[in-house]
């Protein structure tokens, strides 16, 4: 049965991710303005783990896979194209599956470690993108500098989002 | 199991020493990768490619004689030096990289060029019709990547 409070805390949670997608895709629109800090391809911050994470922690997995689902839709939609979205697809289900079961594994703490992985298979999902768009297995010669900045970004934004998770917002009554 | 042991098995250390493993290994394929290029050269006399080879093939020295078209007579590739010719131009490939280490044309920018071993910049004969490229070994070049 549906009492006041099940319906007002699900209008929370729909709010909450409708916010989380808009602020992934404004976190999206700020990092493609930065300048490649690397000529390599796929080095980035990967800022969008930030929310994605936040999404995961606060409101959890079903909720994450919407906000990450709605960020890339409409970036690929709004600013890319075709092949754009190959790449954010599989770069961020790659990176939300593994940060899923990895935060699962950790119980929940060391989310610096959560996010690491993230960024590592984020990486690990673009190459495959590339691997299928290319069709040459020369995008290999990209792995190791993918994976090196994949990790570390992933650290980055994990810890960003611990931190981020400290505050507390205000509750839905 | 002791407190040690059963902090070493756990699953934070485990997942660290994962990413550290996977970051040490990269460094190793990026250091070992970047040793023996495998740089793509192609020798283009003319405009017509007259040899080809790759950089992490070849042991010792390969000297190569690249004599331009003239008249009837096509552009002539001779191993070793012969300086026989009217025109020509001595190019040395090493695993280390592609020169030309002498000419008969008047400016010599070809030798000044030095060696290449990546492909930004060609190097180029242009009285003699020469030009060398080094290009790494995939098939397809993307311009530029979208994301």
């Amino acid at each position: 049965m549906h009492t006041h409070t099940d319906n007002s805390k699900r209008t929370y949670r729909i709010a909450v991710t409708g916010l989380l997608a808009a602020m992934g895709l404004a976190v999206y629109v700020l990092e493609s303005a930065l300048p490649p800090l690397f000529p390599i391809p796929g080095i980035k911050p990967g800022l969008s783990n930030i929310i994605t994470l936040f999404a995961l922690k606060r409101l959890g997995k079903k909720e994450a896979g919407i906000v990450l689902l709605i960020r890339v839709l409409l970036s690929g939609l709004l600013f890319g194209n075709g092949i754009s979205l190959i790449y954010s697809v599989l770069g961020g289900l790659f990176a939300l599956g593994i940060e899923i079961v990895t935060d699962t594994v950790l119980k929940g703490r060391h989310l610096y470690l959560t996010g690491a992985f993230g960024g590592l298979l984020h990486n690990a999902g673009q190459l495959v993108a590339a691997l299928i768009i290319m069709r040459t297995a020369a995008v290999m010669s990209y792995a190791p500098y993918l994976a090196i900045a994949g990790i570390a970004a992933g650290l980055f934004t994990g810890l960003c989002a611990h931190f981020l998770l400290k505050i507390k917002l205000p509750s839905a009554d | 199991m002791s407190k040690e042991v059963t902090k070493l098995k756990s699953a934070p250390f485990i997942l660290s020493l994962i990413l550290i493993l996977t970051v040490l290994v990269s460094a190793v394929f990026i250091f070992a990768g970047n040793a023996g290029s495998g740089a793509h050269v192609t020798i283009y006399s003319g405009g017509e490619a007259v040899w080809s080879g790759d950089l992490s093939g070849i042991t010792g020295e390969k000297i190569l004689t690249v004599v331009p078209a003239s008249g009837d007579a096509g552009p002539l590739i001779i191993e070793g030096i012969d300086t026989s010719y009217d025109h020509y131009n001595i190019v040395r490939i090493t695993s280390e990289g592609v020169s030309v280490t002498d000419s008969d044309c008047k400016n010599k920018i070809c030798i000044h060029r030095g060696t290449v071993r990546s492909g930004a910049l060609p190097i180029a004969c242009l009285p003699n019709g020469l030009l060398i490229t080094v290009t790494s070994d995939s098939d397809v070049q993307a311009d530029a990547y979208t994301y």
